[in-house]
């Protein structure tokens, strides 16, 4: 369930942090607000450059594919999600716990 | 308009579906109407595809679970790729039209074996693997789409309230709802009492999903109607409970008088102890103390403690937790201790299926632990069996002092229904023989009658409890006289519980001692096999099931009797197993050979269809059917 990376969206902002699993809504890194990704381009829109996924895994030893949904360990693994939606944040709301059912 | 409607919810586990599924089932209920779901979930707690299979009827509760769906409400499109086989011819079939060019072979989340059988059916049906080529060839066969843009949605109520962040993923909750209650024409108070009742206390949540439940199904209204609206309740349904198998044996257990339940998580049972918890109270008279121990060792261990001071002690585990549990199960035996487990089946061996059900562990929880010593297994079919069953495991066990054992299976664990609320008027608490005023010569173990007074540890005498063979009072011996005088005290525990508690109660007969067939099953076979037999009785095939609720000690002859009187040939074990274990049993104990079996053990549910097509296969001649139904 990737995001289309239209660009101008929030799904092509550097500040947009896609929702876990529902990656068309996410959150503005920068207003603390949660979007839908279909909405315009606000002011402080600023476009992914891929440099801050890169910058995440180097400090903080993970980036974030939404398109495989699933987080990016490596430099090498960074290769095989070339023309993904890779992000430094992912959003993961508050209610997953209490719509899952013990499991183990 | 129909009476009946089976549909399912679909989506990424963790993201919302729980929700749609308990809003709906309360507004169903809230309405008259009697509903069943079956939540089928993957272990891997977030991500992976989980759904909710419902039947709602306008005749009160349904049995069981039926394909194929009318309606399948999509939350993301692995759901489609997933269950698109089960829709009926003319079903509905609601999904995100945004991820119209979504691929199943991209889908993360979905694993290679489906993704290649699909790749198989997509071939051969000349289908590009998209969502909306699927949709279309659906459409082409008379599937009814109601095609949503999910985002598009979403932006409206954000116009209007702004989004939560906390509660993101329950938004396309609501979504579902919406779409569902406008194909049913459910009346918008209806709905929104599901969501209070689900967002009970958050008044904005409430406002926002209500809204957004309302406007979507107006929308789905306008374009499609009320295609699926049921027929209005045959009957007042009284007051009714929407409860799940978990809720309803910690219901009867505070009612059977509870007072110490220790646990360690484990699917499908923690749900039952989360939800003792809330009922958790110290120091006031009806006191409930609710322990989570570091493993299921220490959990059944400080249950043995609890019930030597007199309380009514019990634990929930599942088939590892009661690996973990077996000798201190065989301690509790030796020491005539009066302990109730509740055991959920899921899926073994070992870890197993975790998420998913099963009746394997029949035999397991008959001969669990070394040595010989008296246990009560009993089984319990339904949600309102259950929550006797959980009051009367407390009674049989401190009647007969010994370890009772309460399964219940995943099925009927994780099956949301509405039902009657249970009356207690008829229930009653047996505590059985206690000591009066024990003094310095009690002995515990008084052989002077089988059962020996109980007293408790802290009110008085001393006593001793050892996992050696012991004399009288408790105290370590090796004499042979004595062992045998102790333990055949012990085993006679048994045959008294089998003559005492009535054998019509431990395995019930449903329909006729003339029907063309019978089948013999337990635990939640027994909504499947009713269903099974309804549909059976219109197609002119009359079909019994014999229901075996008590397990051990096992009513033998009146078993033996009503097989007898049908014979090996028209006698069928329905069972979520292999190997048929309750055929296995009744073998061991009446010398009848069943020697025809209908088994699943995919981890998903007998669903009536499958069970009726098997029945049909029998009475044909087949000895064995094996069912696999179910994604």
């Amino acid at each position: 369930m990737g995001v289309s990376p239209d660009p101008g969206f929030c799904g092509n902002c550097t500040h947009y942090a896609p929702h876990y699993p529902y990656s068309f809504m996410g959150l503005c890194c920068k207003t603390g607000e949660l979007h839908v990704y279909v909405e315009k381009p606000c002011p402080d829109y600023a476009p992914r450059t891929g440099r801050e996924a890169l910058k995440a895994l180097s400090e903080r030893g993970w980036a974030y594919c939404a398109t495989c949904m699933e987080p990016i360990f490596t430099p090498g693994d960074m290769e095989t999600h070339r023309g993904h939606l890779v992000v430094a944040e992912v959003f993961v709301d508050e209610a997953g716990f209490e719509d899952s059912p013990a499991a183990d | 308009m129909r009476s009946e409607l089976v549909f399912m919810l679909g989506g990424p586990q963790g993201a919302g579906l729980e929700t749609s599924a308990q809003i709906l089932t309360t507004s169903l209920a809230h309405l008259g109407y009697g509903v069943v779901s079956d939540r089928e979930y993957h272990s891997n707690i977030r991500g992976k595809h989980s759904y909710v299979h419902f039947r709602a009827s306008s005749e009160g509760t349904p049995l069981a679970l039926t394909y194929p769906v009318d309606l399948l409400g999509a939350m993301d499109a692995e759901t489609v790729f997933t269950h698109y086989h089960d829709l009926a011819p003319g079903g509905f079939l609601v999904y995100d039209e945004s991820q119209e060019k979504a691929r199943f072979d991209r889908i993360p989340s979905m694993g290679k074996e489906l993704k290649a059988r699909l790749r198989r059916e997509f071939a051969e049906l000349g289908l590009d693997g998209t969502l909306g080529s699927l949709a279309r060839w659906l459409s082409e066969r008379g599937i009814r789409l109601v095609g949503i843009s999910y985002p598009d949605v979403l932006s409206k109520l954000a116009e209007k309230y702004g989004l939560q962040r906390a509660q993101a993923s329950r938004y396309v909750s609501s979504i579902l709802v919406g779409a569902v209650a406008g194909l049913m024409g459910l009346d918008e108070d209806a709905v929104r009492a599901g969501i209070e009742r689900r967002f009970a206390g958050r008044e904005a949540l409430v406002e926002q999903n209500t809204y957004l439940a309302s406007m979507v199904a107006e929308t789905v209204r306008r374009m499609h109607g009320e295609p699926l609206r049921l027929e209005s309740p045959a009957e007042p349904p009284g007051e009714v409970m929407v409860a799940s198998g978990n809720d309803v044996v910690a219901l009867g257990k505070v009612v059977g008088g509870l007072r110490f339940q220790a646990y360690y998580p484990i699917t499908p049972a923690a749900d039952e102890s989360f939800l003792l918890e809330r009922y958790e109270r110290v120091g006031e008279e009806a006191s409930l103390v609710v322990l989570q121990t570091e493993d299921e060792i220490a959990a059944i261990s400080s249950v043995i403690g609890a019930a030597l001071t007199g309380a009514r002690a019990a634990t929930a585990t599942s088939g590892p937790g009661f690996s973990l549990m077996v000798e201190a199960l065989g301690w509790a035996g030796i020491n005539e201790v009066p302990i109730v487990i509740t055991y959920y089946q899921r899926g073994g061996p070992s870890t197993g299926l975790p998420t998913r059900g099963s009746q394997s562990d029949l035999f397991f929880t008959l001969f669990a632990s070394h040595g010989e010593f008296p246990r009560i297994v009993l089984a319990s079919g339904d949600h309102l069996e259950a929550f006797r069953d959980a009051v009367e495991a407390f009674n049989l066990a401190e009647r007969y002092q010994t370890p009772v054992i309460h399964l219940v299976d995943k099925f009927l664990a994780n099956t949301i229904a509405t039902m009657p609320v249970p009356d207690p008027s008829g229930l009653r608490v047996d505590r059985g023989l206690l000591a009066e005023e024990p003094g310095e010569g009690y002995k515990r173990f008084d052989l002077s009658s089988t059962l020996s007074p109980r007293a408790f540890l802290g009110a008085g005498p001393v006593m001793w409890f050892t996992g050696d063979e012991h004399d009288e009072a408790g105290h370590i011996t090796e004499d042979p006289e004595l062992r045998a005088a102790m333990y055949e005290k012990r085993m006679r525990k048994l045959e008294l519980a089998d003559r005492e508690i009535p054998p019509e109660e431990r395995a019930v007969l449903y329909g006729s001692r003339d029907a063309d067939i019978l089948l013999l099953g337990w635990g939640s076979v027994k909504g499947v096999a009713l269903d099974a037999a309804r549909v059976l009785e219109r197609e002119g095939i009359s079909v019994a099931y014999l229901h075996l609720r008590i397990l051990e000690p096992f009513p033998s002859s009146h078993v033996r009797g009503i097989l007898e009187g049908f014979g090996p040939g028209r006698v069928v074990a329905v069972e979520h197993s292999y190997n048929a274990q309750s055929a296995m049993l009744v073998a061991l104990k009446t010398g009848f050979t069943v020697g025809r079996s209908i088994v699943k053990y995919t981890g998903r549910p007998i669903y009536t269809n499958e069970l009726v097509d098997a029945v049909k296969r029998v009475l044909k001649g087949e000895e064995r059917v094996v069912l696999s139904y179910g994604a």
